[in-house]
C-alpha cells in the first residue's frame, strides 16, 4: 500500500486522478451494464456457462444479456429503476455455482436472478434462493420444475413435439421412429413424451438408444438403425455427440431417405454437422436467428450492431436470456417492483413480445411459439410456426 | 459379417492414427506428453483454414503436419528438454502446455464448431450382396494408413536414420560418446510424435466435431491403448491399438456403444493389474519362457 502512495505522489494531481479513474475501471470490468444514472440501479445476476460442457454458449448469452439490459434501461429500466447485470459462471460444479449465488443475493444484494445453465445446476440455485428473490429460467429443457419461485422461460419437450411431430408426420408420412440420446433425464424424458405423440399419429417406435457422453464413435448406432427399418429418427444427443452422429449418418447416406428431428439442434451444432450432412435434418425450437419475422429481423440487426458481425453467433440458448430479461420487465413493471412477493403475485398472466413471437406465462412456465426449421443446406429455414403452444406443465 | 469387420477396422485405424504420437514420445523418449490430444486438434484445425482457402485436402494434410511437427519443435526445444530424467515433471508441464494451447486455439479460432467436407464424397458398395456401401474417405484414410505403417516400418529397419533413432533409444549414453547428436535425435523423435498427431487430426476431420477441446478425448483413448498393448515397442502399440478397436467394436455390435467403451476400461483395469507391463509384455515373456523350456528339452 506504501509503495502505491509513493508512486501516486510522483504525480501530478491529474495525473492522480486518471490514475484512480483508471483503476476503477479496470475494478469495475467485472460488473457489466449501464452507466449509473439517478437513483442507485438495481442489480440482476445473469448466470451464464463461461466454462464447461456448454462454454459454447456462454458468449451469445452474454452478448444476449447485456443487449437486453440496454434496451431495458433506455426505456426507463424497471419498474422505474435502471439495471445493472452482474455476471456469474454457471458452468462450475452446481456447488461452485450455488457459492456465487449466496454471494450475489447477501452481499451484491442482486434483486433478481436469470439463469442460462444446466438442470443440475437449476437444482441446486433454486434451492438456495428458496424465494428470496425471483429466478427466471431460461433455456429448454426436461420439464417439471415446479420448485416455488422458480419462472421458467425454457421449452418443455412437451411443447417442442405436441404440435410437431403430428404436422411432420403427416408432411413427410413418417411410420417408424428411432429414438437416440444421450443417457440423461433430458433425452429420456423427451422420449417418453415423444412416444405418445408419435402413437397418436399413427406411427410406431422401432427403436430406441441411449449413449453416454464417452461415446464418439457411433457407427454401431447407424447401423442399428439401418437394421430397424426407421424412416424417422428423433435425436435428443447433445452438443459433441449430436455432431459426430449427424455428420456419420449422412455419410453412410441414409440422410436422403430418412428423415432427423432433433430438439436440441441450434445453429453452433448445425455449422459443425454441415451443410453437406444436413440433408432432411429438422430441428423444433422457440427460437432461431434466421427466423425472419420482424421481431426478429430487428433483434438481430440490433445484435450485430451492439456486437459486430463477427460477434458469437446467435442461437436458442444465448437469445433465451434475452427474453429471461424481458420477462423479468414485464412483470416488474406490472408488479411495480421486483419485490419477490409482489413479483410472485403478478408473474402468471404476464405476457411480452419477443424476438420470437408472443409469450404468455402460465403455470410458471410460458405459453410460447415453437418454430419447426429445415437445416438442408446449412442454414435453418423455417417451414413452420406453431403459435401460442402451452407448455403442458401444471405448477400450481 | 463384412461390416462389423470392416467397422472394427475403422475403430482399430482410429485408435492407431490417434495414439502413434504419444506411443513414439512415450515409448522412445519416457515423456508423457499430456500435451498430445492439443497436435490432433492442431490438425484438424489446420484442415479448416486449408479448406477455406480453397486448396485441395492433400494440403491440408501437409500443413497440419508441418505445423504440428513446428509446435512440437518449440515445445520440446523450450521446455521438455530440460525435463528428460524427470517425467513427472514433464508431466506437468506438458499439462500446462497443453492449457495454453487450447486457450490459444479458443483465442484464434472462437468456441463454435467447425466442420470439413471430405476429400471424396459417396460411398463405396462393400460386396456385390448388399446395396450397402461404405464412407469412401474413410476407405481412403484406411489405405493411407496402412501404407504409411508399412513405409514407415520398413524405413525405420532399413535406413541409418531408423538405425541412429534406435541406438539412442536404447542407450544413450553410449550413443553420444560414439559421436551421434542424442540432443538432435530426440528433437526429431518429438517432432514426428508431434507430426503425426496433426496428420491423425487432419485425416480424421471430415468425421470430428472440430472446436478447441476435443484434445481431451484423445488424451485418454491414447493412453488407454498404451496401457493396454503395453509400451516401448512399436509391435505394442500396434497389439494395443488393434486390441482396444477390437475390443471396443465388438462390444458395441452386440451391446451397444456405452458398453463398448465400458469393455475398454475393465479391459485396462485387468492388464494394469495383473500385466504392468502390457499385453505385449506377457507375449514376450510368453515367448522367452517357450523358448527356454525349448533350449531346456534340448539338453
Amino acid at each position: 500500500m506504501s509503495d502505491f502512495i509513493k508512486i501516486s505522489k510522483g504525480f501530478s494531481k491529474l495525473g492522480r486522478r486518471y490514475l484512480f479513474v483508471g483503476m476503477t475501471a479496470i475494478a469495475g470490468t467485472t460488473m457489466i451494464g449501464t452507466p449509473l444514472l439517478a437513483a442507485d440501479p438495481v442489480k440482476v445476476a445473469v448466470l451464464v456457462p463461461d466454462s464447461g460442457a456448454a462454454g459454447l454458449f456462454g458468449p451469445s448469452t452474454r452478448n444476449a444479456a447485456t443487449l437486453a439490459a440496454e434496451q431495458i434501461n433506455a426505456r426507463g429500466g424497471i419498474a422505474g429503476s435502471q439495471i445493472e447485470l452482474v455476471f456469474a459462471d454457471a458452468g462450475l460444479s452446481p456447488a461452485d455455482v450455488v457459492g456465487s449465488v449466496v454471494r450475489l443475493v447477501r452481499q451484491d444484494k442482486v434483486s433478481a436472478i436469470v439463469g442460462m445453465h444446466d438442470s443440475a445446476v437449476r437444482v441446486a440455485v433454486a434451492n438456495a434462493v428458496r424465494q428470496q428473490v425471483p429466478y427466471i429460467y431460461t433455456p429448454v429443457y426436461e420439464g417439471g420444475e415446479c420448485a416455488a419461485g422458480v419462472y421458467v422461460l425454457g421449452e418443455t419437450p412437451q411443447q417442442q413435439l405436441a404440435t410437431v411431430i403430428p404436422w411432420l408426420s403427416n408432411k413427410k408420412d413418417l411410420k417408424k421412429w428411432y429414438l437416440i440420446g444421450n443417457d440423461y433425464n433430458w433425452p429420456r424424458n423427451t422420449n417418453d413424451q415423444a412416444k405418445g405423440y408419435i402413437a397418436k399419429a399413427g406411427g410406431t417406435v422401432v427403436g430406441e438408444e441411449y449413449l453416454s457422453f464417452d461415446v464418439s464413435n457411433f457407427d454401431a448406432s447407424i447401423r442399428n438403425i439401418q437394421a430397424s427399418g426407421a424412416d424417422t429418427v428423433l435425436i435428443t444427443l447433445v452438443g459433441g455427440a449430436s455432431v459426430g452422429f449427424n455428420v456419420a449418418f449422412a455419410q453412410f447416406g441414409l440422410a436422403d431417405d430418412v428423415v432427423r428431428l432433433g430438439t436440441l439442434i441450434e445453429e453452433n451444432t448445425l455449422a459443425g454437422i454441415g451443410a453437406a450432412n444436413a440433408m432432411n435434418l429438422y430441428s423444433s425450437s422457440g427460437y432461431f436467428a434466421s427466423n425472419d419475422s420482424a421481431a426478429n429481423k430487428r433483434f438481430t440487426a440490433d445484435y450485430v450492431a451492439r456486437f459486430g458481425a463477427d460477434a458469437a453467433q446467435l442461437n436458442s440458448l444465448g437469445e433465451s436470456a434475452y427474453e429471461g430479461l424481458l420477462f423479468l420487465e414485464a412483470a416488474g413493471n406490472r408488479a411495480g417492483s421486483l419485490d419477490f412477493a409482489a413479483f410472485d403475485k403478478v408473474a402468471n398472466g404476464t405476457s411480452f413480445n419477443g424476438p420470437s413471437g408472443a409469450v404468455k406465462m402460465a403455470n410458471r412456465h410460458v405459453n410460447q411459439s415453437i418454430y419447426l426449421a429445415n437445416g438442408t443446406g446449412g442454414t435453418f429455414s423455417v417451414e413452420m410456426e406453431f403459435k401460442n403452444v402451452a407448455s403442458g406443465e401444471t405448477c400450481m | 459379417m463384412f461390416e462389423a469387420t470392416i467397422d472394427v477396422f475403422w475403430l482399430i485405424t482410429v485408435t492407431m492414427l490417434t495414439a502413434f504420437g504419444l506411443a513414439v514420445i512415450f515409448g522412445m523418449l519416457k515423456v508423457m506428453n499430456m500435451a498430445h490430444g492439443e497436435f490432433i486438434t492442431i490438425g484438424a484445425y489446420s484442415v479448416v483454414l486449408i479448406d477455406q482457402t480453397g486448396l485441395p485436402w492433400a494440403v491440408g494434410v501437409a500443413v497440419a503436419g508441418i505445423v504440428a511437427a513446428l509446435v512440437g519443435l518449440c515445445i520440446e526445444r523450450g521446455i521438455v528438454r530440460h525435463f528428460y530424467d524427470r517425467p513427472f515433471d514433464t508431466l506437468l508441464a506438458t499439462w500446462g502446455i497443453s492449457l495454453v494451447l487450447r486457450e490459444l486455439l479458443e483465442i484464434i479460432f472462437g468456441r463454435g464448431y467447425r466442420n470439413v467436407s471430405p476429400p471424396i464424397d459417396g460411398m463405396m458398395p462393400l460386396s456385390f450382396a448388399s446395396d450397402a456401401g461404405y464412407p469412401a474417405w474413410r476407405l481412403m484414410v484406411m489405405a493411407i494408413m496402412i501404407l504409411a505403417a508399412i513405409i514407415g516400418w520398413l524405413w525405420y529397419r532399413r535406413s541409418r536414420v531408423g538405425l541412429l533413432v534406435a541406438a539412442t533409444v536404447e542407450n544413450p549414453v553410449l550413443a553420444r560418446s560414439l559421436g551421434m547428436s542424442t540432443g538432435k535425435i530426440k528433437t526429431g523423435v518429438f517432432m514426428v510424435g508431434a507430426a503425426s498427431g496433426g496428420i491423425a487430426g487432419a485425416l480424421l476431420s471430415p468425421g470430428l466435431r472440430i472446436d478447441p477441446l476435443i484434445g481431451l478425448d484423445y488424451l485418454i483413448s491414447s493412453f488407454l491403448a498404451l496401457v493396454i498393448g503395453g509400451v516401448g515397442s512399436i509391435l505394442g502399440f500396434v497389439f494395443g491399438a488393434g486390441f482396444v478397436g477390437l475390443t471396443n467394436g465388438a462390444v458395441a455390435q452386440l451391446a451397444g456403444p456405452t458398453n463398448g467403451y465400458v469393455a475398454l476400461l475393465v479391459l485396462a483395469i485387468i492388464v494394469m493389474w495383473r500385466f504392468p507391463s502390457g499385453l505385449i509384455g506377457l507375449l514376450q515373456s510368453r515367448r522367452s519362457q517357450f523358448q527356454l523350456a525349448k533350449i531346456n528339452d534340448d539338453d
